[in-house]
């Protein structure tokens, strides 16, 4: 009896006993730790790494430090960490082979740093770039108008062009005139010269037949008759000169007339169709847009082929299959019914501290038959609420996501097409909500974003690169201080149907109208003037080319009068003997008749 | 060199065999083949390990027995499988299960697995045959190589009054 008190007796087995409970200690603790990095990574798909486990079986509290999720990609580097996972495990499920934690609080939270060498191999990916070329905008917003604007746009370059002035009346008639006096001048000077070579000829020719009057007695006989065929012929070229400046001037008169149709004319060459504002709207926005939207899209259907694939994949360790006998309810693996969070994260380049609960979050579901909530708050310079369900209980999955955010700082944007129109949104402040629903491939729900102290910054193509349609819009768009957006969402996952409204659109139609309306006034004044100089032009040039041929035909005329004249007086009809005259004296029978 | 290599099979067979009766080599093997057959993560196969740690039988055959039927488990399994399927929807015995299942540690016990279920049925079943012939079997070994020089002229410590069979 006496060896139960004694220390050789009691000190070899407490030492025992407490060599078995650190042992069990040890134990539990690299047991729950292997146990959370197995079921985390089955569950995420990604490596879970834990720096210490440690676990109070007396106050049913686990612990684990030094939480990192690995990137699926770089296995080195992880995405999310964690300082601390306090967890406090219900233990009668325990008995039942369920893990249920009551309560947690997961602190210290924080998100690694964007790799922007990532983001920037993904933006070169081709897959990528082929889907910056609008056709990601046209698959979430489809007929949202790119064409509509591209084509208005073509158009208004086209409108603005300066070569136009040969489409003006006044220009068209100016060269109509140039070119009909053009003809009637070489005509007159054929007419000259022709009168100018019979003349001659008719010189040579008399001289040859006065050399040898008998011989051409014919010719001297029909000269003066040819004389004044040529005098005539002078004489109506003298009258056609003479009136040359009467016709000039009825041409100039018509040229006037028509100068008054220009103004009406390069009104209408100039005359646009106003730019349907919410198809602008659509085109600035579409594409932007699109981009984030299809950044939710896929995460939204990589939790659901995430989820879909666990509940699919049979456990490769698994052997034989788990019988549910009648009456036995399947129950899920593990449930966290309650985890609060708290971490850090850069929002809109801000960094932001944030709360947050996870309730309900469970290794099956469907099993579990409650909707996962996530409720998170960030206060400071960014407040943000969002709340997101993940329902799984059901047929079909259904997610929902509600965001308030107010007083998000955001960064620049550039909207739109710099080789058309594009506007450089400045950093701005503003307001963002929305509520998404996506039922099975159902998308519905509104997106709405309220900037203020906006500052736009329009950029036009080459084509518009004019400097007075951008200082004008510049301008125009200056006035504007805020902007509201809204996305209608609509459609499935995989053929999304949604609308964009926005003021912007508005904005910016009104002052690429009002830009547009005061260039194709200068454009038009500007094209105005340069017809006029051109008008004015060619008929200083016609009427000078018509006095120096007047002035040239008349000399020449009067020189071939000159010539003529001597030829006329000389040239009288010869009253010869002739067989005519003397067969007529001669008696009818006589020989020499 | 010969009898060197015997008397490295007689070290070899004795570290297995020696001091140990044939009946403790079967029940040790036999442990050991039902520990093989049924898979290791429930408390049914950590109660046949401590089964095997508690009797007075050959561990270290026993856990060669369990290595050796684990390895065969892959041939093994989709029999057991089709077992313990069978046992595990004999309609009159549902609700003893689901009590049973129901019980405090019942899941942790691993019985609905129909692989644990088949294999500690193919296991006991085999376990009395497999039994007698390991001991008919380890009989004729050590009969062979368990006899040490001058055991005949009970020089042998084992043989000496006292010694454990």
């Amino acid at each position: 009896m006496m060896r139960f008190l004694g220390w050789q007796y009691w000190l070899p087995r407490g030492l025992t006993v407490a060599v078995i409970a650190l042992a069990a200690h040890v134990a539990l603790g690299l047991v729950a730790r292997s146990a959370l990095m197995r079921s985390m990574s089955d569950y995420l798909g990604s490596q879970v790494r834990v720096g210490y486990s440690r676990v109070v079986p007396w106050e049913h509290r686990v612990v684990f430090k030094n939480l990192q999720v690995a990137d699926p990609d770089q296995r080195n580097q992880a995405i999310l960490e964690a300082d601390c996972c306090e967890l406090l495990v219900s233990p009668e499920p325990l008995l039942h082979k369920q893990l249920v934690v009551q309560t947690g609080r997961l602190t210290g939270i924080h998100f690694a740093p964007l790799d922007h060498s990532r983001v920037e191999k993904q933006a070169t990916n081709p897959k990528s770039a082929s889907l910056t070329d609008g056709s990601m905008g046209e698959k979430w917003f489809p007929g949202y108008g790119r064409e509509a604007n591209t084509r208005w746009l073509a158009q208004l370059s086209t409108r603005l062009q300066k070569d136009t002035t040969a489409r003006l009346a006044s220009v068209q008639r100016v060269e109509a005139v140039a070119a009909s006096w053009s003809r009637q001048s070489a005509e007159l000077d054929q007419q000259s010269e022709q009168l100018s070579l019979e003349t001659k000829k008719l010189e040579e020719a008399y001289a040859a037949a006065e050399a040898n009057p008998l011989r051409n007695d014919e010719f001297l006989n029909a000269i003066p008759r040819t004389i004044s065929e040529l005098q005539a012929q002078c004489m109506a070229l003298a009258k056609k000169l003479e009136t040359l400046p009467e016709k000039l001037e009825a041409e100039r008169r018509s040229v006037i007339a028509a100068r008054r149709e220009d103004e009406q004319s390069a009104k209408s060459q100039l005359l646009i169709a106003p730019i349907d504002s919410q198809n602008l709207s659509g085109y600035l926005l579409a594409d932007s847009a699109a981009r984030s939207l299809d950044d939710l899209a896929a995460i939204v259907q990589g939790l659901r082929e995430s989820s879909k694939n666990r509940s699919l994949a049979p456990a490769a360790h698994k052997r034989g299959v788990d019988v549910l006998f009648a009456g036995c309810k399947p129950e899920s693996d593990w449930v966290i019914e309650n985890l609060e969070l708290q971490g850090t994260a850069r929002i809109a380049g801000q960094p932001t501290e944030w709360q947050g609960v996870l309730r309900d979050f469970s290794s099956s579901p469907a099993l579990h038959r409650k909707t996962l909530q996530l409720r998170l708050r960030a206060a400071g310079p960014v407040p943000l609420e969002l709340f997101t369900t993940i329902d799984r209980t059901g047929q079909a999955p259904r997610d929902t996501i509600v965001l308030d955010c107010q007083g998000i700082r955001l960064p620049e944007l550039a909207l739109g097409n710099t080789q058309e129109l594009a506007v450089s949104v400045g950093p701005s402040v503003g307001t963002l909500s929305a509520s998404i629903v996506v039922e099975g491939e159902k998308l519905s729900g509104e997106i709405q974003l309220v900037q203020r102290n906006v500052r736009l910054l329009p950029t036009m193509g080459n084509k518009l690169a004019d400097e007075a349609i951008a200082s004008s819009l510049e301008e125009s768009l200056a006035r504007v201080d805020s902007l509201a957006t809204r996305i209608t969402l609509g459609g499935t996952l995989t053929q999304p149907r949604c609308t964009v409204w926005s003021t912007l659109g508005p904005a910016v139609a009104e002052a690429i109208q009002h830009a547009a309306g005061k260039a194709g006034n200068e454009h038009r004044r500007a094209l105005l003037v340069e017809a006029g100089k051109q008008v004015d032009e060619r008929l200083t040039l016609i009427e000078r080319q018509m006095t120096d041929l007047q002035s040239s035909h008349q000399s020449r005329i009067a020189d071939l009068a000159a010539r003529l004249q001597p030829l006329a007086s000389s040239a009288v009809p010869r009253d010869r003997l002739s067989p005519e005259r003397l067969g007529r004296r001669l008696p009818n029978n006589s020989l020499f008749r | 060199m010969v009898a060197e290599s015997i008397s490295f099979i007689r070290r070899s067979a004795n570290w297995f065999l020696a001091s140990t009766a044939p009946s403790q080599l079967a029940i040790g093997f036999t442990l050991g083949m039902l520990i093989g057959f049924v898979p290791k993560t429930n408390l049914i196969a950590l109660s046949l390990c401590i089964l095997l740690f508690s009797l007075r039988c050959n561990k270290g055959l026993g856990l060669a027995s369990a290595i050796l039927f684990s390895l065969a488990a892959p041939w093994t399994d989709p029999f057991a499988h089709k077992l313990g399927l069978m046992a595990l929807q004999v309609d009159t015995l549902q609700s003893t299960y689901a009590a049973a299942f129901r019980l405090p540690f019942g899941p942790w016990w691993g019985f609905h697995n129909t692989v644990v279920a088949g294999g500690l049925l193919l296991g006991i079943y085999a376990a009395i045959p497999v039994y007698f012939l390991s001991r008919i079997f380890f009989s004729g070994v050590q009969s062979v190589f368990g006899q040490k020089p001058g055991a005949r002229l009970g020089l042998d410590p084992e043989r000496q009054p006292g010694a454990t069979e």
